[in-house]
């Protein structure tokens, strides 16, 4: 500020407040000059009185404070931008989860439903064999490997009967039978035949008025590609299906 | 809870106006200001466990200002300006002083916020140093030339009969204020 005049050290002092440092300084200064130059100092400080007095100026919304005091309630009930999309998010993973598991779903109802037809009407083995071991040997052939697995939930007086291969609609799949005491069908699959994503272990109920009195169930569950579905029952075959197994075979 | 709803209040009640009067100045719009000062209590409500003392709460009221106010200054420049007409509004603002508030928006903002936060709101020069982060010689000039540059455009707007007709006008297209 040396390089500056007294007038323009004046006129900026007393724009300050009136207790800065500089501005004392230069009021003392101005006092002990007296004068014209003390004049001039009173009169910037009441130019600029004056122009406070209008800055100040000017009403503030007479319900200003009330609307301010409502905010918190105001803006708390209203969601954030943040949130909002946050919202939006979460719907659409939630959305593409429903539908990622409605088409896993349904899907597997459409494998439960070949199995079960063939559980009820096709229990056949091709292979009689006990040790599991000897039958995947008997029956392993690509396209599904053959490695005997044992049913699910495990049932420990299980006996296995024997396999064969056969298919779930157009799809190659491996067949084995076990005793236990009530039969329960294994069938081993391609994951990708289906067109079944990776899945948890579970179960579906197949209903319907052809499966009646009772729904039947299919446990579902994958072990790397492969895929299981086990259906357990001691349903006797329909009797379109003997009629038809009989019409097949013909007249003994 | 209750205490947070407590300090807010006080908040209100001791710097509201207060704050308003400085948004108003800073923008020029009272329509503007008002929702500056709204956007600001909403920040500082959200913010308050933050708030260390409360003397230092006017202090933390204006930064949060300060930035909604830059925020609306980036918005304004991108979008074309309307000028706002709050009469046609519920609350009728008291007659404005058009000559000071079109002096102070041709006060490039840099200039107008320190002249203003010291002028205006008796902040010390070491304050808005620390509050605009600037070299307190660099808050020191930019004081003085506001002032000098506020005192020639006041001159001007006041003398200019051009003023006067849009204050004639204004006052003629006014709701039934005097």
């Amino acid at each position: 500020m040396k390089k500056h005049s007294l007038k323009e050290k004046m006129e900026l002092a007393a724009c300050l407040p009136p207790n800065d440092p500089f501005r004392q300084k230069i009021e003392r200064r101005c006092a002990q000059l007296g004068g014209e130059v003390a004049q001039q100092w009173l009169g910037l400080l009441s130019e600029n009185d004056q122009l406070r007095l209008r800055l100040h100026h000017g009403e503030s919304p007479p319900d200003l404070e009330r609307r301010l005091l409502s905010l918190p309630r105001r803006g708390l009930a209203r969601p954030g931008r943040w949130l909002v999309a946050a919202g939006v998010l979460l719907s659409l993973l939630l959305g593409a989860y429903l539908l990622s598991a409605y088409s896993i779903y349904s899907r597997l109802q459409t494998l439960g439903l070949l199995a079960v037809d063939s559980h009820l009407n096709d229990r056949r083995v091709e292979l009689h064999e006990n040790d599991p071991e000897k039958l995947a040997r008997g029956l392993d052939a690509q396209p599904v490997a053959m490695f005997a697995a044992r049913p699910r939930p495990p049932r420990p007086r299980a006996r296995l009967v024997g396999g064969r291969h056969c298919c779930l609609g157009l799809k190659p799949v491996i067949y084995t039978l076990w005793e236990g005491p009530e039969p329960i069908s294994v069938f081993q699959f391609r994951r990708q035949d289906f067109g079944l994503p990776h899945f948890g272990p579970r179960t579906l109920s197949i209903a319907g008025p052809a499966l009646e009195p009772d729904p039947v169930e299919v446990t579902f569950w994958l072990e790397g590609d492969t895929g299981y579905a086990v259906v357990t029952g001691a349903y006797g075959q329909s009797p379109m299906a003997v009629q038809f197994h009989a019409a097949a075979r013909g007249p003994e | 809870m209750q205490k947070r709803s407590e300090t807010y209040e006080k908040l209100v009640r001791e710097h509201g106006r207060g704050l308003y009067r400085l948004a108003h100045r800073l923008c020029g719009d009272p329509c503007l200001a008002e929702d500056l000062v709204q956007e600001c209590y909403l920040e500082a409500w959200r913010s308050l466990p933050e708030l260390r003392s409360l003397e230092r709460a006017r202090a933390w009221l204006v930064q949060i200002l300060r930035h909604r106010f830059h925020r609306a200054l980036r918005a304004r420049s991108r979008r074309p300006r309307v000028q706002s007409l709050p009469e046609s509004l519920g609350w009728v603002p008291p007659e404005r002083d058009w000559a000071l508030e079109q002096a102070l928006e041709q006060l490039e903002p840099h200039y107008r916020e320190p002249f203003l936060l010291v002028f205006m709101e008796g902040y010390r020069c070491r304050e808005v140093a620390e509050l605009l982060d600037l070299p307190i010689g660099t808050v020191l000039s930019r004081i003085h030339r506001a002032r000098t540059r506020l005192k020639a455009l006041l001159t001007a707007f006041e003398e200019s009969g051009k003023l006067r007709a849009i204050r004639g006008s204004s006052r003629g297209a006014g709701m039934g204020r005097p």
